[in-house]
């Protein structure tokens, strides 16, 4: 086998019941190669990330690691052989200290006659945070100090530990700002002159364009081609994702504005602690406001107050509704009173995982299903659910289906459709294309557009200018909890107009 | 030098609680409390149950509510003293038979929760019938010990016990990858499956030290009855019941305290409160009422603990809005 592989992965197949994830997968990854792994929602390129990091098995295939054949027990016995992979999800320990958090299944190389020595246990954690460029990060803070972006840094410590010949990025940049990404790119690049590996998932195609030199993609568990530098362009890379071109323009083609100069919904000089102080925001019928700037600006927490989880500590929010003025200050209103939220954290504040689609999709609607005598019939409920996972093209067995066992572009379609459902009149959308492939995210879009055409009002808060750019009839950026600028929609606007007010 | 002095504070914040309520029921009976006698009696009550708390918290720490520690306890004594007699083994011998059967138990209930893969909480009361009907089975008379032998659970052999399990608690629970990976568990289990902790392994372990503390509980519960009948109908509930309320308060001091001397304060806390209760004649129950109502209060205060920090934080930060605004606006 030729010295310069690292990873070689022949004929791997893997199926989750009746549903092949991997079909005869062949991949060769060489030293010093970032290799990308693209796909949609469902394609595959988790599973096979998860089986070369030990965290699934396969069904049939070899694995060969530095020529030598490969077959982890587990992510602890892989991150032994020298591969180590970092997931988008949170995975922390809450309630122990960082050091504990790195370490953790490791812990017996670090003990004298049956005993832990925390000293050595410290100062090895401080040490490894600081070569991966965090050293403002000590072992022995508690990890709840911690913000979701330095513990993501924790579990990057907690991948480096064993100095990996292979690192698998598993779409976890998406969840970060700058200093997280910029993080994983110095490891990335520093692998790259180690003559290491990487293998990175991302569904940010231009990111990938920028980080890696080599790109596989795969459609329905099957290898559809490898691109390298020269040949790599984001078209080509999306009609490969998808297998066909993507029909009429990504983003909204007109530049007209919003649609009615109805106010719908005012938030009058909102404050919330530490965030911002008396913010001015109106939304007015078929318009599409977007709310723009950096992770940390504030505007996730303005569409929390709007929606009513956080109450602001002055001024008020009102949502103009049929002649009458409601104070939005809780959930409850909002949602009673037609208002729909969808959270940039889908799994633990938009969905119920652990429960099935329909009775996700059902549960901001049991009054509409409960009004005729006050009971809800599982018939009804079918029909209603039904009805919505069809409109919405949801990927899955039946309505009975749990919605952990989806793909993250139809977890975030069942979010969407739960609140179609209600016929909601305001939807305050906070990242509603994160962490979702380019199909569904043209999807989102065109409904979208759908809903402001319905003369539905649209808050969309987003971390990506260029989705705001084309969205958004009317867009605020936002820095450091103050409203930088306001833009109108224009095909004159580039992004380098609004990046100035960003940073 | 820091480290050590923010844990001190913290210990002394943890003690303050069983003070307080000491002081109180003090005043509140007249001085009747404020006495060596009274003080010593509270001390010594309080180690059988800040033992088995000590069982209680290993559980919990994997999300596993153990409500067959009390038959546990009554099974080791039970039996052990039972055996101990028959085979003429003496204290060294009960010692150890309460020992070796309080480990049997709980490593049973260990296997059996690994292998039904039921709630603990169910498993436990389905355990708990079978170890009440245990000791009914090999002993129907119950257990007897002789008066000589009950000196363990007098001070101050009752004292070194505490002290020396309480010591080999600190050290499992915060210097051994034991306890490291427990916390890992009872923290997140599906990262800690893949960060490659045995779950099983690890619950099974857990279960087999409780059973050890369980075990080092019976010798006491058996020294301080001197006779004991075989419990039935759920009755040796109320064997861990002040374990069980001790836990509760260990809990939520062990955020300022290592839980080794948390819990122990938390079932002292109780303790003096069920001592002054009497001391100021309160009927039974009143007692209770007034008891379950402490917990309540202490358990709300705990839990809403940042809230006037933050309630004051927010006022001062709308009251700096409010000036901007203004400012604003003259401007």
């Amino acid at each position: 086998m030729d010295n310069e592989i690292i990873l070689s992965a022949r004929r791997v197949c893997k199926a989750f019941g009746p549903t092949r994830a991997l079909v005869d997968v062949d991949v060769e990854v060489r030293k010093g190669e970032i290799r990308g792994l693209i796909g949609e929602n469902g394609s595959g390129k988790s599973t096979f990330s998860s089986i070369v990091a030990g965290a699934l098995g396969m069904d049939s295939g070899e694995l060969f690691l530095r020529g030598e054949k490969y077959t982890p027990k587990s992510m602890v016995d892989a991150q032994n052989h020298g591969v180590a992979m970092i997931v988008q999800e949170a995975a922390t320990l809450p309630g122990l200290d960082v050091a504990s958090n790195i370490f953790t299944g490791r812990l017996e190389q670090f003990t004298k006659a049956g005993f832990l020595n925390w000293k050595e246990i410290y100062a090895k954690a401080d040490r490894i945070l600081a070569d991966i460029g965090a050293p403002e990060i000590k072992g022995r803070m508690n990890i709840e100090q911690l913000n979701f972006e330095d513990r993501k840094i924790v579990e990057i410590a907690r991948a480096m530990v064993n100095n990996p010949d292979l690192l698998i990025v598993d779409e976890t940049t998406t969840a970060l700002a700058t200093k997280g990404r910029t993080l994983i790119y110095r490891l990335i690049e520093k692998m790259h002159e180690e003559n290491k590996a990487v293998l990175f998932i991302s569904h940010d195609l231009e990111e990938l364009m920028e980080v890696c030199n080599t790109i596989t993609v795969l459609r329905d568990g099957v290898i559809i081609d490898t691109l390298d530098k020269s040949n790599m362009s984001v078209d080509l890379m999306r009609s490969l994702m998808i297998g066909r071109e993507l029909e009429g323009d990504y983003y909204r083609s007109d530049w007209n504005g919003r649609m009615t100069d109805d106010v719908l919904l005012e938030a009058k000089r909102i404050t919330l602690r530490p965030y911002f102080k008396n913010i001015n925001i109106t939304l007015h019928r078929g318009e599409i406001l977007g709310l723009g700037g950096l992770s940390n600006c504030g505007m996730h927490e303005i569409g929390r107050v709007i929606f009513g989880i956080e109450k602001t500590l002055t001024g008020e929010v009102v949502l103009h509704k049929d002649g009458r003025d409601v104070r939005i200050d809780n959930t409850v209103t909002a949602v009673n009173n037609g208002m729909a939220y969808v959270s940039k954290d889908r799994d633990k504040e938009s969905i119920i995982l652990n429960s099935t689609i329909r009775s996700n999709i059902v549960s901001p609607a049991l009054k509409i299903l409960s009004r005729t005598i006050g009971f809800i019939s599982p018939a009804w409920e079918k029909q209603f659910s039904d009805r919505q996972i069809k409109a919405m093209s949801i990927k899955c067995r039946n309505g009975k289906q749990m919605v952990k066992e989806l793909s993250g572009g139809n977890k975030q379609k069942v979010v969407f459709a739960k609140w179609l459902g209600t016929d909601s009149d305001v939807l305050v959308l906070d990242c509603p294309t994160r962490g979702i492939d380019v199909g569904v995210k043209a999807d989102m879009y065109r409904l979208i557009n759908e809903l402001k055409h319905q003369g539905k009002g649209i808050i969309m808060i987003s971390e990506e200018l260029m989705e705001l750019m084309g969205m958004s009839d009317r867009m605020m950026i936002f820095k450091d909890g103050k409203l930088a600028k306001e833009f109108d929609r224009s095909p004159d606007l580039t992004e380098q107009d609004i990046i100035e007010y960003i940073i | 030098m820091k480290q050590l002095g923010k844990k001190l504070f913290g210990i002394l914040k943890t003690m303050l609680l069983p003070v307080v309520v000491y002081l109180l029921f003090g005043l509140l009976s007249g001085g009747r409390t404020f006495n060596e006698r009274a003080v010593l009696t509270a001390l010594r009550t309080t180690v059988q149950p800040a033992i088995i708390c000590y069982a209680l918290l290993l559980g919990m720490s994997t999300g596993v509510m153990n409500f067959s520690a009390g038959a546990v306890v009554c099974c080791g004594s039970i039996i052990g003293i039972g055996l101990s007699n028959m085979l003429g083994w003496g204290l060294p011998g009960f010692c150890f038979l309460a020992i070796a059967v309080a480990l049997l138990c709980n490593t049973l209930f260990g296997l059996l929760y690994n292998w039904l893969r039921v709630p603990g909480m169910v498993l436990s009361l389905g355990m708990l019938l079978f170890f009440e009907a245990l000791p009914r089975m090999f002993f129907p008379g119950g257990g007897k010990m002789t008066q000589a032998d009950t000196f363990l659970s007098r001070s101050p052999a009752c004292f070194w016990i505490m002290g020396i399990t309480a010591a080999v608690f600190y050290v499992l629970y915060n210097l051994t990858p034991f306890g490291h990976n427990l916390r890992a568990v009872g923290s997140n289990q599906s990262v800690a499956l893949a960060a490659g902790l045995n779950l099983d392994k690890i619950k099974l372990l857990n279960s087999v030290v409780g059973g050890l503390f369980l075990g080092i509980a019976a010798i006491l519960y058996m020294s301080s009855q001197g006779s004991l009948f075989c419990p039935s109908s759920m009755s040796s509930m109320m064997v861990m019941m002040d374990a069980f309320m001790g836990v509760f308060l260990g809990m939520l001091l062990s955020r300022w305290a290592d839980p080794s001397i948390a819990v122990f304060c938390g079932v002292l806390t109780m303790k003096v409160m069920s001592a002054g209760f009497i001391a100021v004649g309160l009927p039974q129950n009143w007692k209770d009422v007034v008891t379950g109502f402490f917990m309540l209060v202490v358990m709300a205060v705990s839990a809403n603990a940042t809230l006037p920090a933050k309630m004051k934080a927010d006022r001062k930060f709308a009251e700096e809005a409010e000036k901007e605004y203004r400012r604003a606006i003259s401007a």
